[in-house]
């Protein structure tokens, strides 16, 4: 394993996947969520630490999956299929969410394809930048 | 890859996240559940999602057999559960960052971690038992 290209990814992966749901959820969003405030808490006590550190585990592990040869191989390409199958199975999770909680159809949705549509960037963007090391090394 | 193989593993990994959703979150988490209650769906309402939770599940257990088929396709349930356990560790990345924007309760967040890698290692090895690639022979 390339660790030094492995860290790299993870970080690549990590700051994608901040912007992309600070983009996504933060701004896009922002107008659905006012409509279910009961499912969310106020402003001021959302845990932002916390929500880095979710990012963050959420960021390693997509990316030590990839590399560890649970999704490697394929490059740009590979990583793209690597990133839709998690973004979808992720999106399954939405779904029981939704059957279970009285979330919008509407942010369901927009979890599921924005999910998606994130993973699957997510995974070009580690299929880039992670080369494994010499096989001898 | 092997579709006959493949399909069954998809079914019994569906099988096994239905029954064990229906214990865990079911059985052993409902006084949690009902102490959150404004959180959830009422009995009716969650009845008539039903189709919906089962979708849910199915999505999960394709994407999650999808991804080792095309990905692993090892036949081993020590890969398999190896697999399982990391997808469930990366599936706690996103409860927590659930628990930083949603009031869920800790005892709901432990749980959850709790159930994600219980749950994905088991089904894990399920998938790597039963699948094996057509040239593995």
């Amino acid at each position: 394993m390339n660790w030094k290209k492995f860290f790299i990814a993870f970080i690549a992966a990590f700051v994608f996947v901040f912007v992309y749901e600070w983009v996504f959820h933060g701004i896009i969003l922002k107008d659905s969520y006012a409509q279910m405030s009961a499912l969310m808490r106020p402003q001021a006590e959302v845990n932002f630490p916390l929500l880095i550190v979710g990012q963050l585990v959420g960021a390693f592990f997509f990316t030590m999956i990839f590399v560890r040869g649970f999704g490697s191989g394929g490059g740009v390409a590979g990583g793209l299929r690597y990133g839709v199958l998690l973004g979808l199975f992720l999106c399954g999770g939405i779904i029981i969410s939704y059957a279970v909680q009285p979330l919008t159809s509407t942010i369901a949705i927009a979890w599921c394809i924005g999910g998606i549509i994130e993973f699957a960037i997510a995974g070009a963007i580690v299929g880039t930048l992670y080369k494994p090391g010499p096989s001898a090394a | 890859m092997n579709h006959k193989r493949g399909f069954l593993a998809f079914i019994v990994a569906f099988v096994f996240i239905f029954f064990f959703g229906f214990v865990w979150h079911g059985m052993l988490m409902k006084p949690m559940y009902q102490a959150t209650a404004s959180m959830w769906r009422p009995e009716a309402d969650f009845n008539s999602h039903f189709p919906i939770l089962i979708l849910g599940h199915a999505v999960v257990a394709f994407a999650f057999t999808g991804l080792y088929v095309s990905k692993v396709g090892i036949n081993s349930a020590g890969v398999g559960f190896g697999y399982g356990t990391v997808i469930g560790i990366f599936a706690c990345g996103v409860n927590i960052i659930r628990f930083a924007v949603e009031p869920l309760t800790t005892n709901i967040l432990l749980m959850w971690f709790a159930a994600d890698l219980i749950c994905f290692a088991i089904m894990g090895a399920l998938v790597g038992a039963i699948y094996k690639s057509l040239n593995a022979d």
